[in-house]
């Protein structure tokens, strides 16, 4: 299985193996950074669809702040291991996926449960801590579990890419509709 | 609500951006390869040290130089075998040569670079044969260094605390060889068996356990002079093999056929350094030493050899007059930079070996590996003064 994910992982990611994770010694199939991101992902939509945070600004705006995050790290201005390389994947995954979750969350955007905006971000420390720690120590059942959850994270992100680009097709055929107005009155001169 | 609707897109649209401007960023982002360990002479004693050359400058700066004796009774400076290798993290460098009269023991360094920290020294006084467990690469993963006591005994070193943890595997499992996997992101071996044939069982030692794991079982016999190579997920070994007076590559795969290819004509010589495979798996690039057929010049250099019908590739580095039929192979060994493009080989251990060598030969040679003719640049070593500016008065 590994095999077809290294395959799989290597149209994403640089897989760069100097900075790659080996739970058990097995090589993970895309880099530390990437399981971050991927893994992030998956933890993030799980949330989402479990716990329905209301997004409201100041959630947006703290997703924001994950997003600019990773210019320093991605970029190397900042010095940084592996663990922090993770932790930044895990924060980027996190903001992309909410990000991308936005415009299909409909009406629960507004009228999600303010208390579960807390559960969130304790799954999000979660993710944080969690996906370093078992990237790290864990063994051989590490490596499969979070090469299957960097997996769905990548099928997710690439599922909500998918979703938005159709919408966004709908919303401008709708508007090119519209420009058009409506068709012309006869002339009964 | 036409207001969020158009938030939403904007703010969707951002992270649709920021992920494809992350995975283009990702496939072509290299670790920091703009630096090269090398052995070096250092000026004032002669002795052989490491010293790293910043690309993006063009700057060279020496780091390590131990001093070892060849006597006793003398105060001539010996030329010490060291390997240098970075660390995943890039902060810390680690050194190793033999230590003493070079029969049993090994000195390592952990030296951080360029913060300044402390410089942690170990010394490993059981490890036997210590020269020839320095032919290949250190096996550091992470913070642990691994390294054969004996060849059936694995020695584990955390070089941040000093913890030492060791196995004793059985007499059946052979004589062992560790490997590093490429980029440090494991530990491969080699067993080579003699009781039922001669026999060799290529795996991955369990970092944790100290145990092995064996992938491929092979008869085939490396060559003398050959490499050995495996690919970045230990699934191809590739050497050389002698055929009906040819030497051939040959690679091996689990469960796919053997990938052989001829090398050189009839009866021709020719003896490789170290190998790798390319990022892309489909070359080999080995350093490599050829003395023509009757000849006595020995050259040295570089070639990449395709895993298919494409042309081989090379590049011959210098040339010099040997004093024997072997050329000295082993001490010509090159490193690739982790995104493939560059190769780098040092001329100083020839330096030490071949008293003819030409001081304009004595030189780092980095080999631009995506140009067509394999353009070389050239980085002098300064050689010392001869052996007897060597000698300490």
């Amino acid at each position: 299985m590994l095999d077809w994910l290294n395959h799989f992982f290597s149209v994403v990611c640089g897989q760069d193996l100097g900075h790659t994770w080996a739970p058990g010694g097995i090589p993970l199939p895309c880099c530390q950074r990437c399981l971050g991101l991927y893994a992030g992902a998956a933890v993030a939509a799980g949330l989402h669809l479990w716990l329905r945070p209301r997004l409201t600004g100041r959630f947006l705006g703290v997703h924001g702040a994950f997003l600019l995050a990773m210019a320093p790290f991605g970029f190397h201005w900042a010095p940084q291991g592996p663990a922090l390389r993770t932790a930044t994947g895990v924060l980027f995954g996190f903001a992309v996926l909410t990000y991308l979750w936005l415009p299909l969350a409909g009406s629960y955007a507004d009228k999600g449960n303010p208390c579960s905006s807390v559960r969130y971000a304790f799954g999000l420390l979660a993710a944080l801590i969690l996906a370093p720690v078992l990237a790290a120590l864990g063994g051989k059942v590490a490596a499969y579990l979070l090469s299957g959850l960097a997996s769905v994270g990548a099928l997710a992100l690439a599922g909500l890419a998918v979703l938005n680009a159709v919408l966004g097709l709908a919303i401008l055929a709708r508007m090119v509709r519209s420009l058009g107005g409506a068709p012309p009155a006869a002339d009964t001169r | 609500m036409k207001t969020q609707m158009v938030r939403n897109a904007v703010l969707a649209l951002a992270g649709l951006l920021a992920l494809t401007l992350y995975i283009l960023a990702c496939t072509s982002f290299s670790p920091d390869d703009t630096k090269v360990l090398y052995p070096t002479f250092d000026p004032s004693s002669g002795a052989v040290g490491i010293a790293v050359y910043d690309r993006e400058t063009g700057r060279s700066e020496t780091l390590f130089v131990p001093v070892a004796y060849e006597g006793k009774e003398t105060n001539t400076i010996t030329p010490l075998l060291l390997r240098s290798q970075w660390l995943a993290d890039g902060r810390n460098i680690v050194l190793a040569w033999p230590a003493g009269d070079g029969d049993n023991g090994l000195n390592l360094a952990m030296l951080p670079w360029p913060a300044r920290a402390p410089v942690r020294l170990f010394s490993l006084p059981s490890v036997e044969q210590p020269g020839s467990r320095l032919m290949f690469p250190l096996c550091i993963v992470g913070h642990r260094l691994f390294v054969m006591e004996t060849d059936s005994q694995v020695l584990r070193v955390d070089l941040r605390t000093g913890d030492l943890a060791r196995h004793k595997f059985d007499t059946d499992s052979g004589k062992l060889s560790l490997l590093e996997a490429p980029d440090g992101s494991g530990v491969l071996y080699l067993a080579e068996n003699d009781q039922s044939g001669k026999k060799y069982t290529f795996g991955r030692l369990n970092l944790d356990m100290l145990a092995l794991m064996p992938l491929m079982t092979f008869t085939n016999e490396p060559a003398p002079g050959s490499f050995l190579a495996f690919d970045g997920r230990a699934q191809r070994v590739a050497f050389v093999q002698e055929h009906d007076d040819q030497r051939q590559l040959l690679v091996l795969e689990k469960g796919a056929p053997v990938f052989t290819r001829p090398l050189g004509a009839k009866g021709e010589k020719r003896d490789f350094g170290s190998a790798a495979f390319s990022p892309r798996g489909d070359a080999i690039c080995a350093s490599f030493a050829h003395i023509p057929k009757g000849g006595t010049n020995a050259s040295y250099g570089l070639v990449e050899i395709p895993l298919s019908d494409a042309p081989v590739r090379q590049v011959t580095l210098l040339s010099t007059a040997e004093s024997g039929d072997d050329a000295n192979a082993l001490l010509f060994q090159a490193g690739i930079s982790h995104d493939g493009a560059t190769a780098a080989a040092a001329s100083t251990y020839l330096a030490c070996q071949i008293k003819e060598l030409k001081p304009e030969d004595c030189a780092l040679f980095l080999v631009d590996l995506k140009d067509p003719e394999l353009k070389a640049a050239k980085v002098p070593i300064p050689m010392p003064p001869r052996r007897p500016a060597t000698v300490v008065k």
